[in-house]
């Protein structure tokens, strides 16, 4: 049974998919994702308890490794399985036949599908200890992105998803060649093995340049600095659920994959911890710049993710275990306070959109503010806890540009924070408002603001840190 | 084989490789931008099959007159690489008529600027 339970998270989306578009009813198909997502959810969350005792690993059809592919799970991807699994499950109870509203013509159950299938591939690259299997379980995951951004409301969403799709393959592509080099500088793909057989490798260049391939490829898809172009086109041209999807989790995964095969697998240690903070401290400036100017709404909150993001690179770039535990605080924190901000949004995608709404829907008001005080980092909430955690393992660290860049970047969320508040609050609406879905769509948001909170006030998040920095050998 | 030859057949690849990458950023028509897409993947496929190649070995199969065989990994590995390639390149396409027919080109430039005009 236990066995079971370490691929469920994986198998389950998949294997569910297919009966999702056989039923071919738009209800029945909602319904039985959300349980999909749901099973998988608990799923992950049944593995959390035994985290303490190491890894454990699955052996696909009893084929010993490095013979056979194998699922590790260890302290570091088990609790990003759960939050995955968990912001899928929110953002698909968001996605009722209602709230896509008709766009489909029937074909709903087929983006039902690609939800599933797109949030089994990113629980494969989590899950496996195959590097050919990352590869393989990111075109996965991809593939369905590019159809699920296409299913977009606007005119230019198919042109969006297009030009994220090159941009994609060419990512997926260098993954490939990556793998390549390192299955002809070692003759092996599974990851324990790789780590061993990497650092003596007689090829260590042919090793080295795989190493930087594989490191571009997942550069490009978690949207580190400078490869962060595509990531407010597509956030602007999704449906809004699979936005806050995608915002919640998807880039989270890639980075994963970076730190994984980097600094755990490939063991550049000091020259790629370096590198991760170089480009994750330009990152958090030029996101949060760039965030203060947009006149998107998405837009904004997208540049936003761009410099959240770079504080969990910077995170794993001190490479210690203080600095991991931020990493898993902010992880957790940034997925759910992105992924409710998108959520409560809903479809408003201009400032202007959301003029009034504190007499037209208090409730949703409510949430607004108090997601936007998380992402600000005020006290109580998850933010806060993440920018603390992140602050003095910085100053653990004696990182004093780290320290600074991250506290300049606070100062500068201020200003996109309150661009985001002022209409909500201050302004009278000015034009018909548009059409915000029902208010029984206010339970999703509402689960992550109470998530939030609960991050925020128990060092649930944190208890992640030792098992995480564990399983990166950064302690004992 | 000799060194120099797996090495011009390396170059060769190379030369495909970003073949297909110039005619991804430079092209601005997006079939022509996929079929470059599709070369760069190709000469991928075809780097992954020369790993596996020994000389003077064969094909992985158990025949009496030879003991020196190709290695079958790289080859399995491929098959479905090229599953995901022609996956890719057919979801493009259909990206392509959807850009078509709501912005009325598939020139980038012009769809992107009917795409803000909107």
């Amino acid at each position: 049974m236990s066995e079971i339970l370490l691929i469920a998270p994986v198998l389950l989306p998949l294997l569910i998919a297919p009966l999702v578009v056989m039923l071919g009813s738009q209800r029945a198909g909602w319904l039985l994702a959300v349980l999909a997502a749901l099973l998988a959810t608990l799923a992950s969350a049944a593995l959390l308890p035994a985290l303490g005792e190491g890894p454990r690993s699955y052996h696909f059809g009893n084929w010993p490794p490095p013979f056979g592919i194998e699922y590790v799970l260890d302290g570091l991807n088990t609790p990003l399985l759960l939050l995955t699994n968990a912001s899928a499950l929110l953002a698909l109870i968001a996605a009722t036949p209602a709230t896509l509203a008709g766009r489909f013509a029937g074909r709903e159950p087929v983006f039902y599908a690609l939800f599933l299938l797109c949030l089994s591939g990113l629980s494969g690259i989590l899950a496996t200890g195959d590097a050919f299997n990352v590869f393989v379980f990111l075109e996965i995951s991809s593939l369905c992105t590019y159809g699920l951004v296409a299913a977009g409301p606007r005119p230019g969403s198919a042109l969006a998803a297009f030009q994220y799709l090159i941009l994609g393959t060419l990512g997926g592509s260098f993954v490939l060649l990556g793998v390549g080099f390192w299955l002809q500088a070692t003759g092996t793909l599974n990851m324990a093995d790789l780590a061993q057989r990497l650092p003596q490798s007689e090829y260590s260049a042919v090793a080295l340049a795989g190493s930087v391939l594989l490191l571009l490829g997942f550069a490009l898809k978690s949207a580190s600095f400078p490869l962060q172009q595509w990531l407010p086109a597509v956030y602007a041209a999704a449906p809004w659920p699979v936005t806050a999807f995608l915002a919640a989790c998807a880039t989270k995964v890639a980075i994963y994959a970076m730190v994984r095969l980097a600094l755990d697998v490939a063991a550049l240690g000091e020259a790629a911890r370096w590198l991760f903070g170089l480009i994750a401290l330009v990152g958090i400036v030029w996101g949060a710049l760039a965030a203060c100017v947009q006149r998107d709404l998405r837009r904004m909150l997208a540049w936003s993710s761009v410099s959240q993001l770079g504080y969990i690179l910077f995170a794993f770039s001190l490479g210690t275990a203080a600095g991991v535990t931020a990493a898993m605080i902010q992880f957790f924190s940034h997925g759910a306070i992105k992924g409710g901000l998108f959520l409560a949004l809903g479809p408003a995608r201009h400032f202007d959109d959301l003029a009034g709404l504190r007499e037209r829907e208090p409730w949703r008001c409510a949430m607004l503010t108090l997601l936007t005080m998380g992402l600000l980092g005020v006290p109580l909430t998850a933010g806060f806890a993440a920018k603390w955690a992140l602050l003095s393992a910085a100053a653990q660290a004696g990182h004093g540009i780290g320290l600074g860049v991250v506290i300049f970047s606070s100062l500068l969320a201020v200003v996109y924070c309150l661009r985001l508040l002022e209409p909500v609050w201050l302004r009278a609406p000015e034009r018909e408002a548009p059409q915000l879905p029902r208010h029984s769509m206010l339970l999703p948001p509402a689960l992550a603001t109470l998530a939030m909170f609960a991050l925020g006030l128990t060092p649930w998040a944190a208890s992640f840190g030792r098992p995480a920095a564990q399983a990166l050998g950064w302690a004992p | 084989m000799t060194l120099w030859a797996s090495q011009l057949f390396y170059a060769l690849d190379g030369l495909l490789l970003v073949t297909g990458l110039y005619l991804v950023i430079a092209q601005d028509n997006l079939v022509k931008k996929l079929l470059g897409l599709s070369l760069f993947q190709v000469a991928i496929f075809v780097f992954y099959l020369s790993l596996g190649k020994l000389f003077p070995g064969g094909a992985a199969v158990l025949l009496p007159e030879q003991s020196i065989y190709s290695h079958p990994l790289p080859h399995v590995l491929i098959l479905t690489a090229i599953v995901v390639g022609i996956a890719t390149l057919a979801v493009g396409l259909a990206l392509v008529v959807r850009v078509q027919e709501e912005l009325g080109s598939t020139e980038e430039d012009e769809a992107r600027l009917e795409d803000r005009r909107r």
